[in-house]
């Protein structure tokens, strides 16, 4: 049985990034935690390509796999995380052949990180060694790849980067302590564009910081991504950021890309009915969307175990709209590199349109009243109860 | 069931079974609680924290006088960035440590408790949920001795078939099935069940006031909602008033009834949080509110306007403390601390911004001062308000 195959409108953003190069793509990578029998799949086939400039997203809850993906496609996962199969095609700059990062020699992996694909730790804040100064952990990076500059030179350097994040270059005497956390991130931020590098992977660079200084490292990524033209990994698990800063977005699920597709695409319409959930997970600022999404916010949470998931689709365990069907058959995405694509068997949206949808259990009431109601501000009445009256009542949601 | 065994007024049983004069009369004492009454309450609350080392002079200006009436089946948010003295606020009002001005009044009554058996019987009624439910749960403990321990200490003499009751309903009233999780250890739970047990483990002293700071920031964005549904159906039934900390402020807007704005150790915005979010008053709330991510809004490209860092709190800056950061500042902002303004029912701003538009806004102004001109930013000023509330 074939699934349904969801073909989507592509808009600017999507084609747009089809028509560029890539510069990483990961095909089919595979990584388990532990040996044996009772090893755990965390990644199970996950292909995604980075093309050249480009922001892309990589949203889930934790444990769903977007920081193991992300370091076992740089080599950097620690034991027990064992890559079991795939490649990670890196494009050199000079349009070459790609080279497979996972068969990389050690010197050509050594000389390669930092300088072509860069990251930034998840919580940066506690990343930085507290016992030097942040000028020389800014140099020891441009020290161990660039030999023979001089120590002036490194010094000119780190100033001009600390510059770039917006923090005064005489900080660079500063230990991380006399630094506030902000001020922090963005040193570490300046650390991983010491060299340049083609790709920078961001790995949940603003979760501990409030919503102020958060807005403000990311517009001084997005104006240094225009000036410098690197492309981004932006690993977060809040998906409205992404959806504001990233120019595509893959959905991450129990180990699997369960969506992939433009940032506006994601949020108007969500295909998978766990973007759909994450998506509506939590009420916004502005008036209408308090009103009509937190009603909506009715998702299990019960969090799929990557060691359960080892048959059918992940999130079969808590989708609503899971029919019989998927219980057996494996994952099926259609993974053409760069196009939007999910992995659903019953996305939103196709699903057929029983009047009496909201009692019918299995089905998703909400996913036709959405589209019905976009734009409007209006709700039908779905079986969550009248609570788009007062957004204070919504029932109950997660157990 | 379960309700009961929490109930308040059905506790007086478990208080004379202790058999202790000061239990006892403390549960004489404790007045049955009304809705909307203030339970809580810290007039001019201040915090310095005295710089450490050799040849430290100074403090760090942690909070500088706020106000605040905690309701019994209210929820009050506090909304902030880092730094900006929030949690300062709920550890002053858990007594964590003395304040350095300021009072606070438990049902009309200046709590002085410090330690030993008065700050127990306080912190029975007053109990603290933390941040981080990976830190504030004993690894090497199980569930059942987490809530055990606080069992037994806010309700002595509890044993047995007993126990186990108040320890099933505990975990039931948290939404979590007593027979699965109760001999779990916090390594195997999830962040949200963790912070569940947390709760459960504040429910157990059978507080009147929950101080929750920042309970769902560490958690995933996708559980966050089943913690402040949680704690909103606590407030609904047991008429728990709950001082809700964040940095959210659209968290703030779902959860809770009024919020408090603060910046730099001082409120700058009070009031019902519908209002504070969807017509913020102080700049700084303004760009809170713009900061916070938002997809709907995507058509706007505009900048969120955000500079600057938050102030050094040993030498905060003169007059208002946002002036530096502030896009409207003038000079009467650098020099002269605004008072908290009254703008609408209930809603109080300390922004110069609105002075001229306020009846005694200006008193004790200089007439040549030059006020802020908010313009477009400006959020209207209701014609029943008639009255300036100075504050320290």
């Amino acid at each position: 049985m074939t699934p349904p195959t969801t073909q989507v409108r592509t808009d600017r953003a999507a084609a747009r990034s089809s028509d560029r190069r890539p510069i990483l793509e990961i095909r089919d990578l595979a990584v388990d935690y532990g040996y044996g029998e009772d090893r755990v799949h965390a990644l199970r086939g996950v292909n995604l390509t980075l093309h050249e400039g480009e922001v892309l997203g990589l949203a889930g809850e934790s444990g769903c796999g977007k920081s193991t993906l992300v370091y076992g496609a740089t080599r950097l996962l620690p034991p027990p995380g064992l890559i079991s199969a795939g490649e990670v095609l890196y494009y050199p700059e000079d349009g070459a052949e790609p080279v497979d990062v996972l068969r990389l020699s050690d010197a050509d992996l050594r000389a390669g990180r930092w300088q072509d694909i860069a990251v930034v730790f998840q919580g940066a804040m506690n990343s930085l060694n507290p016992v030097y100064r942040v000028g020389r952990q800014l140099m020891d990076a441009i020290k161990a790849h660039r030999r023979d500059s001089t120590s002036q030179e490194r010094e000119e350097r780190a100033r001009e980067l600390l510059d770039m994040v917006g923090i005064a270059p005489e900080r660079i005497r500063s230990y991380p302590h006399q630094l506030s956390g902000g001020m922090r991130q963005r040193v570490m931020i300046a650390m991983a564009l010491a060299l340049e590098p083609r790709v920078l992977i961001m790995d949940e660079p603003t979760t501990a910081l409030d919503v102020v200084m958060q807005r403000q490292i990311l517009e001084q990524i997005q104006d240094l991504r225009d000036r410098l033209g690197f492309s981004v990994i932006f690993i977060t698990h809040d998906v409205s950021l992404l959806v504001e800063v990233a120019d595509r977005i893959a959905i991450m699920y129990a180990g699997e890309i369960v969506e992939e597709a433009s940032g506006k695409q994601v949020y108007k319409e969500p295909r998978h009915p766990y973007s759909y959930g994450l998506l509506h997970s939590f009420p916004r600022c502005t008036a209408r969307a308090v009103s009509c999404r937190a009603s909506r916010a009715r998702r299990r949470t019960c969090r799929t175990s990557p060691a359960d998931a080892r048959s059918g689709r992940g999130a079969r365990t808590r989708c609503r709209s899971a029919r019989r069907s998927t219980r057996s058959s494996s994952r099926r995405r259609s993974a053409r590199s760069g196009a939007p694509s999910r992995a659903c068997s019953t996305p939103r949206g196709t699903r057929s349109r029983p009047s009496s949808r909201s009692r019918r259990p299995g089905v998703d009431p909400a996913c036709d009243d959405r589209s019905r109601s976009r734009g409007t501000g209006r709700r039908p009445r779905s079986g969550a109860g009248n609570s788009r009256r007062s957004p204070r009542t919504w029932p109950t949601v997660i157990g | 069931m379960s309700d009961e065994a929490l109930d308040p007024a059905g506790s007086g049983g478990r208080a004379d079974s202790a058999g202790r004069a000061g239990a006892t009369s403390r549960k004489a004492t404790r007045p049955t609680v009304a809705r909307d009454d203030v339970v809580l309450e810290a007039v001019g609350l201040t915090k310095h924290f005295p710089l450490r080392g050799l040849r430290a002079t100074g403090a760090v200006h942690a909070v500088d006088g706020i106000d605040l009436a905690l309701r019994s089946g209210q929820v009050i948010a506090l909304v902030g960035e880092s730094g900006s003295g929030k949690s300062t606020v709920a550890r002053l009002l858990a007594r964590l440590y003395p304040q350095t001005a300021g009072t606070i009044r438990l049902h009309g009554e200046d709590v002085t408790a410090k330690r030993g058996a008065a700050f127990r019987r306080y912190a029975r009624r007053v109990q603290m949920i933390f941040q981080d439910p990976f830190a504030s749960l004993n690894p090497v403990h199980t569930v059942r001795y987490t809530l055990t321990r606080a069992v037994k200490i806010h309700k002595k003499g509890l044993s047995g078939a007993e126990l186990e009751a108040a320890l099933h309903a505990l975990l039931e009233r948290v939404q979590l099935n007593p027979d699965r999780f109760i001999d779990k250890f916090p390594h195997e739970l999830s962040g949200g069940q963790r912070q569940r047990v947390a709760i459960a483990r504040a429910l157990a002293a059978d507080p009147e006031v929950l101080l929750a700071d920042e309970p769902i920031s560490m958690l995933d964005v996708s559980i966050r909602i089943g913690i402040l549904n949680l704690l909103q159906d606590l407030r609904d039934r047991l008429g728990i008033a709950i001082l809700y900390i964040t940095h959210d402020i659209a968290s703030a807007r779902y959860f809770a009834d009024r919020t408090y704005v603060m910046y730099a150790g001082k409120p700058v915005e009070i009031g019902d949080s519908e209002s504070v979010t969807q017509s913020p008053a102080h700049p700084y709330t303004q760009l809170l509110v713009r900061s916070a991510p938002d997809p709907e809004d995507l058509v706007s490209e505009e900048r969120s306007g955000g500079r600057g860092e938050p102030p050094n709190m040993v030498n905060p800056p003169e007059g208002c403390r946002f002036s530096p950061r502030c896009p409207f500042a003038t000079d009467v902002c650098r020099t002269a601390t605004p008072p908290l303004l009254q703008i609408g029912t209930g809603r109080q701003v300390a922004c110069w911004g609105y002075a001229s538009r306020v009846d005694g806004g200006t008193d004790g102004l200089p007439a040549s001062a030059e006020l802020p001109e908010l313009g477009d930013a400006a959020a209207p000023v209701t014609a029943a308000t008639t009255t300036s509330e100075v504050t320290r």
